[in-house]
């Protein structure tokens, strides 16, 4: 008889040890679904951008007869909060600090809570309107450097990402700094060599970087992602941080 | 003796929840996720599937239902379709979105086989058990709460083919 005391004595001594592990468990599992369903909706939402932005972009010739490519930007961001909007998704445009734009001549950051747009090319032209250089964050590579007909593709498709990424990062951070947020923001693109960004360089693309301030309750999400129409997870500093 | 008897009863009820009623409810809360996750794939990929090709028809409601129905538990399914239409007041033109819900969408498919959007309209899936899962029965019969829906999801999107 001693022992069966003992052992339910024992067991109900561990039993709200054992609750509070099953509601912890029962916690993670709906937080985790709860973040899925976040960066799920905010995924889809940035793929309808995108999608806008391939399909309603028009392009035409100028005075001078080179190609150019109006983004509809204004549309673009109106459809992706319509399209966060319709998927009961509660949001502010707070909780999305920049958006880019990356199209064929240059990146767009844009900061949605003062609605202003940063425009930064790759190419620097000269007075003449020819391309003098390129962008690669703080040093310039000059043209005469690159040499597209005779290198290798890939070494081609390396140098338009590395021009790409460049132009992101250093947009990024003037922003950063313009709008007083550098304490807060820094970015700085690690050197991936296995083709990580290339999905968001490939083509147009459109990127969110999203703050979880709203949603604190749920830890921190530690899901960085960026796809030719995908989100970034912020973090308070370095927030692509792979 | 009446002590020690309650202490006897004490563990054998311990026993009894211990080895039959808390695996039985992780083993139907395990089943409820799977459910969930299965409902998910399934409202995604059919959501997908209706944005790329920009039409539902009987085929593919049929196996949609057919596929969630096997989850074993029912099912409400609310489509959206929000047309995105323009308005003008003679200066500027304004994007407004005009929205079509389940019944009439099934209503047309039913009379024409097939109900048509255009590119750039929204169309979303709104679902959620209508009958208790298992995992919220059993919790009902053990006197736990088993209120709201257990398995929900919202998917669509824009659709990016259709008539222009």
């Amino acid at each position: 008889m001693g022992i069966l005391k003992f052992g339910i004595i024992g067991f109900l001594i561990m039993m709200p040890f054992f609750y509070v592990s099953y509601c912890q468990t029962q916690m993670d599992y709906y937080q985790q679904i709860y973040r899925d369903s976040i960066f799920q909706s905010i995924e889809d939402a940035s793929g309808d951008a995108a999608f806008a932005m391939k399909t309603y972009s028009e392009s035409s010739f100028d005075a001078l007869n080179s190609y150019q490519i109006d983004v509809p930007r204004e549309n673009v961001v109106q459809i992706f909060f319509d399209s966060l909007e319709f998927r009961d998704f509660a949001y502010s445009k707070l909780d999305f600090p920049f958006m880019i734009f990356v199209e064929y001549d240059g990146v767009v950051v844009y900061h949605p809570a003062s609605d202003t747009y940063y425009p930064k090319a790759y190419y620097y032209r000269n007075k003449e309107g020819a391309i003098e250089s390129v962008n690669l964050g703080d040093e310039f590579l000059s043209i005469d450097s690159i040499d597209l007909t005779t290198s290798p593709m890939s070494q081609v498709e390396e140098q338009k990402e590395h021009i790409i990424l460049m132009t992101i990062e250093s947009c990024l951070n003037r922003v950063s700094f313009s709008l007083g947020l550098e304490n807060e923001c820094i970015f700085e693109l690690p050197e991936t060599d296995d083709g990580f960004y290339s999905v968001a360089t490939d083509d147009l693309s459109f990127i969110v970087f999203y703050s979880s301030s709203r949603y604190d309750g749920l830890g921190n999400l530690e899901l960085v992602d960026i796809k030719p129409s995908g989100i970034m997870k912020m973090k308070e500093v370095l927030p692509i941080d792979i | 003796m009446i002590q020690d008897s309650l202490w006897k009863l004490l563990g054998i009820l311990i026993c009894i929840v211990m080895l039959f009623i808390v695996p039985t409810m992780l083993s139907y809360q395990r089943q409820d996720a799977i459910a969930y996750n299965l409902v998910l794939n399934e409202v995604n990929s059919f959501s997908e599937q209706i944005r790329e090709v920009g039409y539902i028809d009987h085929a593919m409601l049929n196996q949609f239902y057919s596929t969630i129905q096997a989850t074993g538990n029912n099912y409400s399914v609310e489509f959206e379709h929000l047309a995105k239409t323009f308005s003008s007041d003679g200066i500027e033109i304004k994007v407004y979105y005009e929205g079509t819900y389940t019944d009439d969408i099934i209503d047309m498919i039913n009379s024409n086989n097939r109900y048509t959007m255009k590119i750039g309209d929204f169309f979303f899936i709104h679902i959620h058990n209508t009958s208790l899962t298992k995992s919220q029965s059993f919790n009902q019969l053990v006197g736990l709460s088993s209120k709201g829906a257990s398995i929900q999801a919202v998917s669509g999107g824009v659709i990016r083919y259709g008539d222009t």
